[in-house]
């Protein structure tokens, strides 16, 4: 304490510098505006008359603007913002962004606080609002929010602000908490084409096996086998996990996406492709919703077999991430023969070196 | 307290803090102020679901027009613009109460308020202004907080959603029923703040340059109605009981030899009379006017007084005022322009103003007008000349003060000699037509000089006639004979004019002098407050060579010590209650420029004696300590240096320690091979290849070995390594398959420097990318 008290002169400038650099912004609302014109003509008035009273109101007047700064600045210090958002965000459909801001301060609490959530350098169109948030507690909210296109998506930070206590000044302070939001293309429920395999009586095993290529560990859900426990990583993670296998002898399909474009393209192009892409997630998630194994193809990019929820996840963030090539790139990978494959393609746009065995062609609708 | 009840309350307090600084002032029309009390109380009940507000929207409409065309008209029949425009604002803040839906409405109540405390600035000098002032800021933080926050609540709950949306609604009536919100410690908090307001605002105001140009308006207070002190003249023959007034007419701050309760009281000079008829003392034509000689410099305007004399050199100014007595003079406006100052004044210091106007009055007076009060500095010659001095005093006149030895008509010379009585007097004994002349006489038969004379006569004067405040009309009486023959009662004026005439009979100059006597000492700030009741009146009698010296004949009274009244409560609480007003007034109506400069002046000093008390004194003591032990001196500053090093280090490493080099829980035990895997992720992600979350490290592996991405297959042999190393505790202290483990992530970092990357482009680009 005692240093601190005779180190303070020596801190000071360090303090005052940190403050200029601190990303704060003042902006004068309606009613502020007003006071700040009264304040001038009760200090013409006070000057021109020479009346004291005058002068005390002026006082008053510009003591109340200092109070506003320094309250609404010990309203905004020490708040810390979080932000939960959903496991899976789909393009055109609302999520609900969760925030949580907590008040590190011992002894005061914060009134009035305004939250912006920043993406891709400007502020969403919600604004969260905290009426008080006690000393040391934190509050939750959520704001609801659509993106219409895929993609991946970064949340930078925050702005908080606030007009508290006189609602004359508004006072905001950016906090950086940046994120990357990975934005799902839409899907829809689509019914999925026949099976090739169902006219050419391949014989396909409902169960999952176990003796199959090692894929990872997982963690324990419901309805797991129990030998698939791996205990030694369980005893070490304190948590059940369980290893993953490829099964052999599941039902397989590739789903095929043509993501090329001509190299003079519009709109209307863009937009066909984007629902091509929408309808093979759509297709993906149905597949593998029925237990298939996927894999997805594309012109640069490839998604291994696999099943499952993780696999959904894989595909759908394939999906999210797929770039507009152009024709001349080939498909990462061959279809096997007599393999069940299924090409989608954007509507109205034909393409070089699309591959020839797709048991279906689909165009998106 | 509920948050709607906590925001109507402190409403209505800004609304009666700012009613009631100009209701104090007592130039409302009383029964508007009834009313707008009446009508302020039954705002408060004036709601839903009693009241439709939709219904009675008209009748406060044609009411509030009503009064404005009221207001207009008065003016225009002379009333005050501000007093009318004060009592519509009060109309419309009424209106407002009575017809406050939302928050707009609230807003214009607390505009409205603000206007009409603004509008009190004019019309109330007062303490009380200051008292409601402070009220105002107290309740104005509280009010608007509150407001604020319910609006933002309304806002936030309410227009940014649907309105008709049912559960915002029962949201926002939840909140403001809420108890949590503003609670003690708001209240507390929030009066906290309001207080470091006012201190702030008190600060500010003390200061701001003082640099008022008054171009349309002067700043003035009304002034007092006083009875007792009267510039124009002093009539006698009146009839009833005076009134002891106890309102404060002015305070003096004066040497200490004249401070405290037990001092001798001061005749406080103010008016002169040379003319005296029909019972009335006036000032005449032909009384000589003023001699004074004037100087301005370093902003203050100094008057000298000079009286029998028309120069005076500067030695002699100077000697003059080596023993004078200082008093700085807190003038109220008293509605005349006399200057006051201890008898005999010998010069006044008043600031050099733009409009300063002084002007020599006849009979030695001083004036300078003013309708807000005035300070200023007097020095004076409470120290008559000796008797000796004046029993030699010369007999000839200056020029033109036949005036002071006037007599009229009803005291007329003696026709034929009178016989005087010898031994006790009474009344009866002298009968003649000039009796006062013959009285005259008589007390100073056995004086030899002049002033003997006039002691003879204010010592007669003091021990034989009575004093009483209750006057007795004198009929066709002659005031004077009146007292002397036929009363023998009166008060100080009776006392005076007696004196005055007898003097003048005698063929002594003298004049009528009209002020205060005395004052109560205030202990609190150490002034004396001389009230209207101090209104007294005495006599000035001129001495050749000598000038003129005070007589008082009145009987001394209680009235004659300073410290009058001072053991009751009621005068204690008085004279507190006069000290607040006092420091009102020199602090906050009175406070210009020459006291801002004063102000800053004493407070620079005070800093200053502070740092030679505190830091220069003990510096220079232990500098001169150092000097006489050298050796001690030369250890102590090296042990200190050393101790402070020591400090200074031992802070710096504790913070390191907390901050850098205490290693993080979660990498204490870690195997190297985990950290030359970690290391590797690092390098990945800095080219584009982040491994998220939701994916396993064997298969973040895989899919870079799919899509191509260089050292992958190392990657992939890391990974199972990093897998073992985690999961498998052989791996942990194995030197070789640590040494394995560098040389893996070395391939990859290798590899990964030969391929070239478009910056900041991979970020994007999914790890399966295999392009």
């Amino acid at each position: 304490m005692l240093w601190r008290l005779l180190s303070w002169p020596w801190r000071l400038p360090g303090r005052f510098i940190r403050s200029l650099k601190s990303s704060r912004t003042l902006k004068l609302t309606r009613e502020g505006k007003y006071f700040i014109g009264i304040t001038i003509g009760i200090g013409l008035a006070a000057i021109n008359t020479g009346n004291n009273l005058l002068y005390l109101l002026l006082g008053w007047l510009l003591s109340v603007i200092i109070a506003s700064g320094i309250l609404s600045d010990v309203c905004l210090r020490a708040i810390a913002i979080t932000r939960r958002a959903p496991k899976r965000i789909y393009a055109n459909r609302p999520f609900l962004m969760e925030l949580e801001a907590t008040n590190g301060k011992k002894r005061l609490a914060s009134y009035s606080l305004e939250v912006e959530d920043i993406c891709q350098g400007q502020p969403v169109d919600k604004r969260c609002y905290f009426l008080k948030i006690p000393e040391g507690k934190a509050q939750n909210t959520a704001y609801r929010h659509t993106i219409s296109r895929r993609g991946v998506y970064t949340f930078e930070g925050f702005r908080v602000s606030t007009k508290f206590p006189f609602g004359l000044f508004r006072k905001s302070r950016r906090s950086k908490n940046a994120t990357e939001i990975l934005v799902f293309p839409s899907t829809h429920p689509v019914s999925i084409p026949a099976p090739r395999s169902q006219f050419l009586g391949d014989n396909h095993s409902n169960t999952v096996g176990r003796r199959g290529e090692f894929f990872g560990l997982r963690e324990y859900r419901d309805g797991d086998d129990r030998r698939s426990i791996h205990w030694r990583s369980t005893a070490r993670e304190g948590k059940l996990l369980v290893r993953e296998y490829e099964d052999e002898s599941q039902r397989r399909v590739t789903l095929l996406i043509d993501n090329a474009l001509p190299e003079t393209r519009g709109e209307s192009e863009e937009q066909a492709l984007e629902d091509a892409i929408s309808f093979c997630a759509s297709l993906a998630q149905a597949y593998l919703d029925k237990g298939y194994a996927l894999r997805l193809i594309g012109r640069g990019i490839l998604v291994p077999f696999s099943s499952g929820e993780t696999q959904v996840q894989r595909v759908l963030k394939a999906l999210a991430l797929l770039e507009t090539k152009t024709e001349d790139v080939p498909f990462s990978a061959e279809i096997a023969p007599r393999s069940e494959a299924v090409l989608v393609v954007p509507k109205g746009i034909s393409a070089a070196r699309r591959p020839g065995q797709a048991s279906h062609v689909l165009e998106a609708p | 307290m509920q948050f709607a009840k906590a925001h109507k309350v402190t409403t209505y307090l800004v609304v009666m803090s700012s009613f009631l600084a100009v209701a104090f002032s007592g130039l409302l029309n009383p029964v508007i102020v009834l009313l707008a009390l009446v009508g302020i109380g039954v705002s408060w009940v004036w709601e839903p679901p009693r009241v439709n507000f939709d219904k009675w929207a008209l009748p406060w409409t044609i009411f509030a027009v009503l009064v404005f065309l009221y207001e207009t008209l008065s003016v225009v029949g002379g009333s005050e613009i501000l007093l009318a425009g004060a009592e519509f604002l009060v109309t419309l803040m009424l209106t407002k109460l009575f017809n406050r839906r939302e928050s707009k409405d609230y807003m214009h109540i607390y505009l409205l308020s603000f206007l009409l405390l603004t509008a009190g600035t004019v019309l109330n000098a007062e303490v009380t202004y200051g008292f409601f002032f402070l009220c105002y800021v107290v309740s104005f933080t509280w009010a608007m907080t509150i407001f604020h926050l319910r609006r933002e609540l309304e806002s936030n709950f309410l227009l940014r959603h649907s309105s008709s949306d049912a559960a915002e609604q029962v949201r926002v009536q939840r909140v403001m029923n809420s108890k949590r919100i503003v609670g003690r410690k708001f209240f507390l908090g929030t009066s906290l703040v309001s207080l470091a307001v006012f201190a702030s605002a008190l600060s500010l105001f003390l200061l701001f340059p003082r640099i008022g140009f008054g171009f349309f308006f002067d700043k003035g207070r009304g002034g007092i109605s006083m009875a007792g002190f009267n510039e124009g003249g002093v009539e006698l023959g009146g009839h009833g009981l005076i009134k002891q007034d106890t309102t404060v007419v002015m305070r003096v701050e004066v040497d200490a030899k004249y401070a405290g309760r037990r001092a001798p009281s001061i005749h406080w000079r103010g008016a002169a009379f040379d003319e005296y008829s029909d019972g009335k003392w006036t000032r005449s034509e032909m009384a000589p006017k003023a001699n004074r000689s004037s100087q301005v410099s370093g902003g203050v305007a100094r008057h000298e007084l000079l009286y029998d004399k028309t120069r005076l050199s500067e030695a002699q100014l100077e000697s003059r005022q080596s023993n004078a007595l200082k008093q700085k003079v807190y003038l109220e406006p008293m509605g005349n322009s006399v200057l006051f100052g201890a008898s005999m004044p010998l010069s006044f210091e008043l600031e050099n103003k733009i409009k300063t106007n002084t002007r020599s009055g006849r009979n030695d007076e001083l004036r300078q007008h003013h309708d807000a009060g005035l300070i200023y500095t007097v020095l004076s010659n409470p120290n008559p000349p000796s008797a000796q001095a004046l029993r030699s005093a010369g007999t000839t006149l200056p020029k033109g003060f036949e005036v002071y030895l006037q007599l009229p008509d009803e005291i007329p010379e003696c026709t034929t000699p009178t016989a005087l009585p010898v031994g006790a007097w009474k009344p009866a004994d002298i009968a003649s037509e000039c009796r006062v002349r013959d009285l005259a006489r008589w007390i100073t038969r056995d004086a030899k000089t002049p002033y003997d004379k006039v002691r003879a006569l204010e010592t007669w004067l003091r021990k034989t006639l009575g004093y009483t405040l209750q006057m007795e009309s004198p009929g066709a009486m002659e005031p004077v004979e009146f007292f002397l023959f036929q009363r023998q009662l009166g008060h100080c004026e009776y006392f005076s004019s007696a004196m005055a005439i007898m003097t003048r009979s005698l063929g002594i100059p003298s004049r009528n002098v009209n002020g205060f006597l005395g004052g109560e000492w205030n202990e609190y700030d150490n002034f004396i407050a001389v009230r209207a009741g101090d209104a007294h009146s005495w006599v000035e009698v001129y001495f050749p060579g000598e000038g003129w010296v005070t007589f008082d004949p009145t009987p001394a009274g209680e009235s004659d010590l300073l410290g009058r009244g001072s053991s009751s409560m009621m005068d204690r609480m008085r004279r507190i209650a006069d000290t607040i007003r006092f420091k009102w007034f020199k602090w906050v109506i009175e406070y210009d420029l020459y006291a801002q400069i004063n102000l800053f002046r004493n407070f620079g000093r005070s800093v200053k004696n502070g740092a030679n008390q505190y830091f220069r004194d003990p510096l220079r003591r232990a500098g001169k300590w150092a000097k006489q032990h050298r050796k001690t001196a030369g250890l102590l500053a090296v042990v200190g240096v050393a101790l402070f090093a020591l400090v200074s280090y031992w802070r710096r490493r504790k913070s390191i320690d907390k901050t850098l080099l205490a290693p993080k829980a979660s990498q204490k035990k870690r195997s190297p091979i985990v950290k030359h895997y970690l290391a590797t992720l690092r390098s990945l992600a800095k080219r584009g290849h982040r491994r998220d979350d939701a994916i396993t490290p064997r298969e973040f592996a895989r899919d870079l070995s799919e899509t191509g991405v260089p050292g992958a297959k190392s990657l992939e042999a890391l990974t199972e390594m990093y897998y073992r190393a985690e999961y498998d505790t052989r791996q942990a202290g194995d030197g070789h398959a640590a040494t394995r483990a560098q040389e893996l992530s070395q391939a990859v970092l290798d590899a990964l420097k030969k391929t070239k990357y478009k910056r900041g482009r991979p970020s994007k680009v999914p790890a399966t990318d295999a392009s």
